[in-house]
């Protein structure tokens, strides 16, 4: 243990301080040509022509590609998991969104390329856009996708859902109804490196990219499936990456390259512009989460209902995960014992959204602790009571009904109120994370503590789930 | 490209500005031809030009082709403040007459201050009111800015530091021999500076600084942008012209006028 | 056009209106300015340009006749760290390394104007048109603090060393 409390050089510090350090754009080879693309300059329309040999005629210019240049040219980010494939690489007769790659050119400079683009001929009827997630049911709205705006996670169910306990009763028995709307915007992630890559096909006919993905066997995956070549056909490079905060998940510049390299023969490069990297790349996705909480006057959470809204943009990406992800996470650090949630996936004509630092997590935390404020405001209460009495403890059970073995919510709260110098009363300074008894355990508790649990930790050492837990 | 080495042939080869791409610093022109945005017939380049001159006096003179960074040395405020944008390289490199064309950060500055702009272009030399000029700025060559040095001045923006946007607002304000002068920028992007007479009226008439303020919104057409609401850009204005004017006030009592 | 490019004279065969981060990146192969932006705004392509850094990726060739450029590869190799180096590593100023090689120049061109030891806020001044994405910012400050005072933490622990396997 050498290491532990060791101040360890970077391995890459020195490389980084020299400059040394090479980036996918460091990169250079003999005969390497540049991409460039044609976007679409509209949030929807039909593509009713498309014309390239104007392009392919015009100085430095070796290959232009459109969707018919790719094997396989749609594919989904997440089809390993389950979700249909619906994302095409290059567009085919339609645009879904502004910025979607439509064709690209490779040619021996980047200025050949960019004039080589504006050659292009491209018609659009253009078609209104859907951008109001809150409309998904509204009738009369345009048509993101052939089979609705709204995904469905089931061929019954469009909502991911979960259900815990008896929320009716919950209701009903409430004191106080607390409701609140919290609508977190869309945030690009905005690496200093714009995403980039760089494909050569080899002699023995695999192909080399190097690419500034954050995961780099997913985009092998998805870069195989495009291509239609087996994963042992592809060497991936990476591992140097000019920041990527989720934004580098999406896999576009890897696969278009590669079908750029293996027509036009030669090493190619794509170096998005930094305006590419802003409008065209994956956002954090926009949210519109209304939560209500069954209260009882002294600040109980009985109950909570909620209904989410994810706004997909115009491709799912990884926003089914996304929501999953979200909603197992709208009770907080907090007990709740009635749970109805539900998350939808909305499909827009906005760029499609995708992972940034906990995505679809931390949309929810926004909402929640947002909302445990404005309960606390309704009840008159300290909003630092509120939390403490219904953090999580030993015993507890989350929405998914995992009972919960180490929570460690009341710790972080007593250390955050030391850290702010909010001095708490000294009967909240001493709660610990232990198992509720007394005071604390009020009948409605009592209940969802009995509840049978599958406890994942228990799972896998083999042994029996929390003691005393059911 | 021509690389004119006077201010004679600078003009002669600008003549009425058809066709011709002006590079002075290259903060404005250089990412537009490197992103495909604008290709050039004929470039004018500035940089051996001899108008980067400054003449300091009662009266600033500075050359259109001088760089913030030199302006910001010298200049008196609100000028100097609006100098400040927005970080060290990019004073060292943009120019004032770039500046002045694309709605930038010195206009409110020079209209509170009288300034006056020597420019070339069709029709030949004119000397125009700062406002005038900025009303219809293209197809000129500004060859230098004149800027009559007030009592005392002060600029105030909102802006995220060191950005490069246009900013969500900007003040200018000058004491000069007439009275206080009041100017706004960044009420849209790239929208020309605006004088605000009714502020201007109001504090000649003798109203507290406070109340004067107020009377802002009467001169001035917020428009929604990406960065701020009208709605916003209107609730906010009054509060900076207010700390703008406090601000002159305090430099007027350290300095016994008034 | 002909400049001086970390010592070396270079003659640039691009057009008037090629920036300078094209000409460096492209032409001599030095690939340590960064096409960031392009726009001038994130300070990933500075470079210093007679002495003062600038953007690289602002700088056209037709501006360049006669100047001296510096890049990030004359600041110091392996073996010859300089001061702002050294204190980048040690102080952990770099993370994802795309926004140091501009940080370094800014910096190295802060301390020669300052001559002596700078303040915090004179390089939030400085520095404050070099976007770090990571958000380093303040082992950045550290760094460049620390390396204007000539202050250096020493040898990183050996034992890491040994762990690693490499020598800074």
């Amino acid at each position: 243990m050498k290491a532990v409390g060791a101040s360890i050089p970077r391995y890459d510090g020195v490389a980084h301080v020299t400059g040394a350090s090479r980036f996918v754009d460091d990169f250079r080879l003999p005969g390497m040509l540049w991409a460039k693309a044609l976007r679409s300059p509209v949030a929807s329309a039909r593509v009713l022509r498309l014309a390239t040999a104007r392009a392919e005629a015009m100085p430095g210019v070796h290959a232009v590609i459109t969707h018919a240049d790719v094997p396989k040219n749609v594919v989904g980010h997440q089809e390993v998991w389950g979700i249909a494939a619906d994302e095409p690489l290059l567009a085919e007769d339609e645009v879904r969104y502004v910025g979607q790659l439509i064709a690209v050119v490779a040619a021996e400079t980047e200025g050949q390329a960019l004039a080589a683009v504006q050659a292009i001929e491209v018609d659009f009827e253009e078609r209104p856009a859907f951008l109001d997630m809150r409309q998904a049911w509204a009738p009369d709205q345009p048509q993101v996708a052939p089979d609705g705006n709204v995904y469905f996670y089931y061929p019954d169910q469009p909502q991911r859902q979960i259900r815990k306990g008896d929320v009716a009763a919950a209701f009903a028995r409430a004191d106080v109804i607390v409701e609140g709307t919290y609508r977190p915007g869309a945030i690009e992630q905005a690496p200093a490196e714009p995403a980039s890559a760089l494909s050569v096909v080899e002699p023995d006919g695999r192909v080399t990219i190097y690419s500034t993905s954050q995961a780099l066997y997913y985009s092998m995956e998805i870069t195989s499936r495009h291509l239609r070549m087996a994963t042992g056909r592809l060497k991936f490079v990476g591992g140097t990456v000019g920041g990527g905060f989720g934004g580098k998940l999406d896999t576009l510049t890897e696969p278009v390259t590669a079908v750029l390299a293996l027509k036009s023969g030669r090493p190619v490069k794509w170096r998005w512009t930094r305006e590419e990297e802003m409008l065209c790349s994956s956002t954090r996705a926009a949210w519109h989460i209304e939560i209500a909480d069954a209260l009882t006057r002294d600040g109980w959470i009985l109950g909570r209902r909620t209904l989410t809204l994810h706004d997909a943009g115009a491709y799912m990406r990884t926003s089914a995960y996304a929501c999953s992800k979200h909603t197992f996470h709208l009770a907080g650090a907090y007990s709740v014992p009635a749970c109805a949630f539900n998350t939808f996936v909305v499909k827009t004509n906005h760029v499609p959204t995708a992972a940034m630092r906990g995505f679809g997590v931390t949309s929810a935390s926004f909402a929640v602790e947002t909302h445990m404020n404005r309960v606390a405001e309704v009840l008159g209460m300290s909003p630092w009571e509120l939390r403490l009495k219904n953090a999580n403890r030993v015993g507890d059970t989350s929405p998914s009904r995992v009972a919960y073995a180490n929570p460690s919510t009341v710790s972080t709260l007593l250390a955050a109120a030391q850290a702010a110098g909010v001095d708490l009363p000294e009967a909240q300074r001493a709660m610990t994370n232990a198992r509720r008894e007394g005071a604390l355990l009020p009948a409605h508790l009592v209940e969802q503590q009995r509840e049978p649990v599958a406890h994942l930790l228990a799972w896998r050492e083999g042994r029996p789930a929390l003691e005393g837990g059911h | 490209m021509v690389v004119p080495s006077s201010a004679t042939a600078a003009i002669a080869a600008f003549g009425d500005g058809a066709g011709i791409t002006v590079l002075a610093g290259g903060t404005v022109v250089t990412p537009l031809v490197t992103h495909g945005a604008l290709w050039p017939h004929r470039v004018l380049v500035l940089r051996a030009a001899g108008l980067d001159g400054i003449e300091d006096g009662a009266t600033l003179v500075v050359g259109g082709a001088a760089t913030l960074a030199a302006l910001a040395e010298v200049a008196p405020e609100p000028l100097a403040g609006a100098a400040r944008i927005p970080d060290y390289e990019i004073r060292g490199q943009a120019t004032v007459g770039g500046n002045v064309m694309i709605g930038g950060d010195l206009q409110p500055a020079l209209v509170a201050l009288g300034a006056r702009v020597r420019s070339a272009g069709a029709g030949g030399l004119r000397v125009d009111p700062v406002e005038d000029f900025i009303a219809a700025p293209w197809g000129r060559l500004v060859l230098s800015l004149e800027v009559p040095r007030p009592q005392a001045g002060a600029f105030l923006q909102q802006r995220r530091r060191h950005s490069h946007t246009h900013p969500v607002l900007s003040v200018a304000v000058a004491r000069r021999a007439d009275g206080v002068h009041v100017a706004v920028g960044g009420l849209a992007e790239r929208a020309p500076a605006v004088a605000c007479p009714s502020v201007e009226r109001a504090l000649a008439a003798g109203a507290p600084v406070r109340e004067a303020a107020e009377r802002v919104v009467e001169d001035v057409q917020p428009q929604d942008d990406s960065l701020a609401s009208a709605w916003y850009r209107r609730r906010a204005l009054p509060v900076l012209v207010a700390r703008a004017l406090e601000r002159l006030e305090q430099l007027d009592a350290a300095e016994g006028r008034r | 056009m002909k400049f001086v490019v970390n010592g070396a004279q270079h003659t640039t065969v691009a057009g008037p209106l090629t920036t300078l981060l094209y000409v460096l990146r492209e032409e001599l192969g030095l690939v340590g300015a960064k096409a960031g932006c392009q726009h001038g705004s994130c300070g990933a392509c500075t470079v210093l340009i007679d002495g003062e850094p600038r953007r690289s990726c602002l700088t056209v060739v037709a501006t360049l006749e006669g100047a001296e450029v510096t890049t990030v590869e004359a600041l110091g190799d392996r073996s010859h760290l300089s001061d702002v180096q050294v204190a980048f590593n040690e102080h952990y100023a770099a993370q994802c390394g795309f926004c140091t090689p501009g940080m370094l120049l800014a910096a190295t061109a802060l301390i020669k104007r300052k001559g002596g030891p700078v303040e915090r806020d004179e390089v939030v001044e400085a520095l404050g048109g070099h976007y770090c994405r990571c958000t380093g910012y303040v082992r950045i400050l550290d760094a460049v603090v620390a390396a204007s005072r000539g202050e250096r933490l020493g040898a990183m622990a050996p034992s890491a060393l040994e762990i690693r396997g490499v020598a800074p």
